[in-house]
């Protein structure tokens, strides 16, 4: 079975963002839009390449937490 | 909005998924969701900002990848210190690339600087920044008469 592709996974959140967006939620539907857009450059990529360089990620760094307290 | 509140979202979809057979999509969902758990009190655009950097660390050449980290650190400085300290050591990263990445982060690079020097440089460039930011808040706060 072919390995599923960052830009087909795009498509799904696309349409979820479209979703979000026609029933008024405009925070989720941005918020979507922004995590499709931020992997849109890895399109040609495997889903499985980069959520393994974010789990690296993940465990490499510290918590980044600047939220509020 | 915060990172716990765009992995809830991440996890919606994922429910909705599942429940009309997308697998793999919600499985690479979940995991995504997962590998952003330690961002949940962060800003929701560092989890992006994540996203964008890994997604760039794949697809550009390492210079490039090193570039995109270092500008998206902004001034955050024990990040910018860490990943300056990163490249400063990464023997991936040789003195042309790292003649690149002071271009572009400082707008000039000597061709003949030493690598100890373009560190410099680029470590300049981010206290100017700083020292820009603050200079803009004092400037703000003075009261005028």
């Amino acid at each position: 079975m072919a390995a599923l592709k960052v830009a087909q996974l795009r498509i799904t959140l696309d349409a979820f963002a479209a979703l979000y967006s026609h029933a008024g939620a405009t925070e989720q539907a941005e918020a979507v839009r922004a995590v499709s857009h931020a992997l849109a450059r890895a399109d040609k990529l495997s889903v499985d390449e980069i959520i393994q360089a974010l789990e690296k990620s993940a465990t490499k760094s510290p918590s980044q937490s600047s939220g509020e307290h | 909005m915060r990172g716990h509140q765009l992995r809830e979202i991440l996890s919606d979809i994922r429910e909705a998924i599942s429940g009309s057979g997308g697998t793999k999509h919600a499985e690479a969902l979940d995991r995504i969701q997962a590998a952003l758990a330690d961002l949940d009190h962060a800003p929701a655009s560092d989890a992006i900002a994540r996203i964008d950097t890994n997604a760039a660390g794949l697809t550009q050449p390492a210079w490039e990848a090193k570039l995109a980290q270092l500008q998206s650190a902004g001034l955050n400085e024990p990040e910018f210190l860490r990943l300056l300290d990163e490249i400063a050591n990464d023997k991936n990263i040789k003195k042309a690339d790292l003649l690149k990445i002071a271009q572009v982060y400082v707008g000039y690079a000597d061709k003949k600087a030493s690598t100890d020097k373009l560190i410099s440089a680029i470590k300049t460039r981010f206290y100017g920044k700083i020292y820009d930011r603050d200079a803009d808040e004092m400037a703000k706060r003075a009261t005028p008469w």
